[in-house]
């Protein structure tokens, strides 16, 4: 015998909770989103694929780990599920790179300057996980023990490859001013 | 590191350069409500154990496992007949086939060590020769 689940009133309390959730979260995970795919109409598509997936498996989400960390988590594996689909010839080599930070400047969304430009280009030329790595340490100022959760990698490995990351941004930047 | 880290530090700063549309902020909550109860609502006429399972809400745990346990006591039943069956025949057949066999092949030693017995030098020549 199927038990009918008690759905107006489970339907409502999960929307309300939902909502709250999305309240606090939109903004933080859609600046996380753009730093890592860049483009405005892009950040929003995969966003709203995050908050999706977070509607469709939120009755699985057993409090193993902070609310935060899970969207982080899922934003974050949408996100390089993203840029790993749209690779293009400006992600793969240094003038494809250069040609990205001409295309920043263009975008009436990036209200940097050229050197601004530049490093976005050069974080953009970084391995993907990487490049993930650098965005949530440099401008998150991500703990690497949190990360480490988002990542489910050690905090020995995301160090290293945060060095790298750095190393390589540097190099890139110097070479293309 | 450290040089490098302050170089870019200190080159770049660490103020965000990626600007949203007006508004887009404001309404971004709002539009994602929308979007999900949009996605939700398709989902609306999906019997109501698949939309639970889509939804993340599970059944009682005796009815998610009731199906298996009847499953697995139906092969453990065919199971157990078929081995009692084909045990009991092998046991059957295996004893007079062994018996009759030990017969048979004392029978045949007998036979050989008599045949053998009874040759002469001349015929157990001729038989390697022609072998």
């Amino acid at each position: 015998m199927n038990i009918p689940l008690p759905q107006p009133v489970d339907e409502t309390l999960k929307r309300r909770a939902f909502s709250d959730v999305v309240s606090q979260y939109s903004a933080k995970l859609y600046w996380t989103i753009r730093r890592i795919v860049i483009d405005h109409d892009d950040a929003n598509d995969v966003l709203q694929n995050v908050f999706v997936k977070a509607w469709n498996g939120i009755g699985d989400f057993k409090n193993r780990s902070k609310m935060s960390t899970w969207l982080y988590r899922i934003a974050v594996n949408e996100s390089l599920d993203f840029i790993r689909r749209k690779k293009d010839a400006a992600s793969l080599d240094a003038d494809g790179n250069a040609s990205m930070a001409d295309r920043l400047m263009a975008d009436e969304y990036f209200d940097g300057d050229h050197a601004q430009a530049l490093l976005q280009a050069a974080i953009a030329s970084l391995p993907d996980v990487q490049r993930v790595v650098f965005n949530l340490r440099y401008y998150e100022e991500m703990k690497y023990s949190e990360m480490s959760k988002l990542l489910d990698t050690s905090e020995g490995a995301l160090k290293a490859s945060y060095h790298i990351a750095v190393k390589k941004i540097s190099a890139f930047v110097k070479q293309n001013e | 590191m450290e040089s490098d880290e302050k170089y870019i530090r200190t080159h770049f700063g660490k103020e965000q350069h990626f600007v949203a549309p007006d508004g887009y902020l404001g309404g971004l909550a709002n539009s994602i409500l929308d979007n999900v109860t949009a996605m939700a609502a398709n989902q609306a006429d999906v019997p109501t154990q698949i939309a639970a399972i889509c939804s993340g809400e599970r059944m009682p745990l005796w009815q998610r496992w009731r199906k298996v346990v009847a499953v697995a006591c139906l092969l453990l039943a065919c199971g157990g007949t078929v081995a009692f069956f084909t045990m009991h025949d092998v046991e059957r057949k295996v004893s007079p086939v062994v018996s009759h066999n030990s017969v048979e092949s004392a029978t045949y030693t007998y036979d050989e060590i008599a045949d053998f017995s009874m040759l002469d030098n001349e015929d157990i020549y001729s038989l390697v020769a022609s072998n």
